[in-house]
C-alpha cells in the first residue's frame, strides 16, 4: 500500500501558491513591486555595510 | 506559472484517483515489499504533456480548446527558457494566470485567492487589513487598465469603458495616508438612473443615492447610502 496519498487541496494550494508567485513577478506590477536594483539587493542582505558607522549610533 | 497549473491538473486527475497519476509499468514502482511503505512521493507521476489527455479521459468536463492552446504554449515557452535562449519571448503572465484560474476553477475568484494570499504578508500582519485592500486594489487598477475590454469583461464582469467609482466598503476598509483614490467600482446595471453599484474587489453589490455632490468642483452625482453619504467620485463626505 502506498502511504501519504496527497489530496486534491494538497495539489491546489501548491499550484496557487505558484500562480501567486508568478503574479507579482509580472513587469506590468513593477510601480508596486519594483524589481530592486543591485545597491537595494546589497543593502537588503548587508544591511550594516550601508548603515553609518556602528560607532555613530 | 506552468508548474502550478500542472500542479492544479493533478489535483483534477486526483479528485478521481491520486493512483492515476502513477506513471510506468508497476516493475519500475518503488518495492512495496520493504520495511516500510513507499511513499507516493518516491513513485514517478505522469508527465506535464499527457495531463490534459488524462484529464479530459477521467473528468467529465474536458478541457477547453483555448485552455489547451494556452497550456501547451506555455509548456513550449518554459522549456524555451529553461533549454535555451528566446529573445522574442513573451509571456502575458496576468491574463495567462486569470485564464487558467477562470477555466480550473470556474466558481472561484482570483482576487479573493490573491487577497488570501496577501493576508499571509508580514505587512499585512503588522498593518491590519487595509494594507491588503490597498494592495489589491492597486493590482486590480493596473490589470483593468491593461486588459482589452473583452478580457476585462470576461474574467472580472465589468464593462471596460464604464465610469468608475470609489467604493464605500473598500474606502472605509483602506489606508488613506497611502493615496488610496483606486475607483473600482461600477453602476450596475449601466444606466444613468442607476441606484446599485458593485465592486469587484469586496465582490459585493449595495444601494447607492443619486444626488448631486455638494463640493462644488466636483461633477459626481452618486453617493454611498450611509449616514455618511461620501461622494463616491471624490471621496468627500456630505453627512
Amino acid at each position: 500500500m502506498i502511504r501519504d496519498l496527497p489530496s486534491p487541496k494538497d495539489f491546489f494550494d501548491v499550484g496557487l501558491e505558484l500562480f501567486d508567485f508568478a503574479w507579482i513577478q509580472s513587469r506590468n506590477f513593477g510601480q508596486i513591486y519594483p524589481t530592486p536594483n543591485t545597491s537595494e539587493l546589497i543593502a537588503q542582505k548587508f544591511p550594516t555595510s550601508i548603515g553609518p558607522p556602528l560607532s555613530a549610533v | 506559472m506552468q508548474q502550478g497549473v500542472e500542479f492544479i491538473l493533478k489535483g483534477k486527475v486526483v479528485e478521481v484517483s491520486p493512483y492515476l497519476l502513477l506513471a510506468g509499468p508497476p516493475d519500475r514502482w518503488p518495492s512495496p515489499y520493504e520495511a516500510v511503505e513507499p511513499s507516493f512521493s518516491q513513485f514517478k507521476t505522469v508527465d506535464a504533456q499527457d495531463l490534459v489527455r488524462l484529464h479530459d479521459t477521467v473528468q467529465n468536463n474536458p478541457l477547453p480548446p483555448p485552455f489547451v492552446r494556452q497550456f501547451n504554449d506555455l509548456r513550449v515557452k518554459r522549456n524555451a527558457i529553461s533549454h535555451s535562449i528566446d529573445k522574442r519571448l513573451e509571456i502575458h503572465t496576468i491574463e495567462v494566470i486569470l485564464c487558467f484560474h477562470k477555466t480550473l476553477f470556474p466558481a472561484g475568484n482570483w482576487l479573493k485567492t490573491r487577497v488570501g494570499f496577501i493576508d499571509n504578508y508580514p505587512r499585512a500582519k503588522l498593518d491590519g487589513g487595509d494594507f491588503s485592500t490597498n494592495l489589491i486594489a492597486r493590482e486590480l487598477d493596473v490589470v483593468l487598465n491593461l486588459l482589452p475590454p473583452a478580457s476585462v469583461k470576461d474574467y472580472f464582469g465589468i464593462d471596460k469603458k464604464q465610469r468608475r467609482y470609489l467604493c464605500a466598503t473598500c474606502w472605509w476598509n483602506a489606508n488613506h495616508d497611502v493615496d488610496f483614490d483606486n475607483k473600482l467600482a461600477v453602476l450596475r446595471p449601466k444606466s444613468p438612473a442607476s441606484t446599485r453599484i458593485y465592486c469587484r474587489i469586496c465582490d459585493s453589490e449595495y444601494a447607492v443615492i443619486r444626488e448631486d455632490c455638494p463640493v462644488s468642483s466636483c461633477s459626481g452625482n452618486v453617493l454611498s447610502a450611509d449616514d455618511d453619504r461620501m461622494c463616491l467620485t471624490c471621496g468627500a463626505s456630505n453627512p
